[in-house]
């Protein structure tokens, strides 16, 4: 069975690279914007996408907003240093599936990305 | 959200970002090692995180000066000087402090510039700042 794919976005490049490094056991793709990541979603399905709040041109609720317009069944992890409750609440009522913020638990985000994928297996 | 509000969120915002990505990286490849025992992570890992206890402390150091600028006890006087000039100089810019390296990089970086360092064997580390040349002395 292939692996599962997971969509980061996030314009902290040594971000990215812990993530990737984080997510070893599955197939990783990265975008450093939410307009790459949207690009790259028309023609690359994705199981998952973990979404940072704060991206170059955009906030990750507008990305959220239009990943969720496009893809409702796709399940959208925000992570994030944004600790501020207004923040989890408008993710929340965008659709977001799960809020984390950095510095988070290794062994937290890989038991939420699992969790998150397990009815896409 | 008065303009003011708005300008303590995005402050908000902008140093929460820069104070706890480092940090997630350090606790992040911590916990990889604690975890995982593969030899690229037991290679990489301590290098990443040093690497990012360092982005940390000049966040800190960038922190420090906002607060001092926000608290009054800063002052900035706008006063003419040819920074091409004093960098140029046998002295170049008076940088004692850490306070004074974060304002000469902003003044070179407004003006186009570059700073890097380099580590010179029994004096500590030198500073070098690259301004591009001027239009006059470029011709």
């Amino acid at each position: 069975m292939s692996a599962m794919r997971v969509l980061v976005v996030d314009d902290d490049e040594e971000m990215r690279a812990l993530l990737r490094t984080t997510l070893a056991d599955f197939a990783v793709e990265e975008a450093s914007t939410g307009e790459i990541a949207l690009r790259l979603l028309r023609h690359s399905p994705v199981d998952l996408v973990v979404l940072d709040w704060k991206l170059p041109g955009s906030w990750g609720s507008q990305v959220l907003d239009v990943l969720k317009a496009r893809y409702p069944s796709l399940p959208v992890l925000v992570l994030t240093v944004q600790t501020q409750l207004h923040n989890r609440l408008l993710a929340e009522s965008l659709g977001a599936d799960a809020y984390l913020t950095k510095p988070f638990h290794v062994a937290e985000l890989l038991a939420t990305v699992r969790s998150l994928l397990k009815d896409r297996g | 959200m008065t303009g003011e509000e708005a300008r303590a969120d995005r402050l908000v915002s902008e140093l929460s970002h820069e104070l706890h990505t480092p940090l997630a990286l350090i606790v992040g490849y911590a916990e990889l090692l604690q975890i995982r025992t593969d030899e690229v992570t037991r290679r990489d890992a301590p290098t990443r995180i040093l690497e990012a206890a360092e982005r940390l402390a000049a966040a800190m150091d960038t922190l420090l000066v906002v607060l001092a600028l926000d608290a009054g006890w800063l002052s900035v006087e706008p006063t003419p000087v040819n920074l091409e000039t004093a960098l140029a100089g046998p002295a170049g810019l008076p940088v004692r402090s850490v306070l004074d390296a974060y304002i000469a990089r902003m003044l070179v970086e407004l003006h186009g510039g570059a700073i890097s360092a380099e580590a010179v064997a029994g004096k500590g580390l030198r500073i070098v700042f690259t301004l591009p040349l001027a239009p006059e002395a470029s011709r």
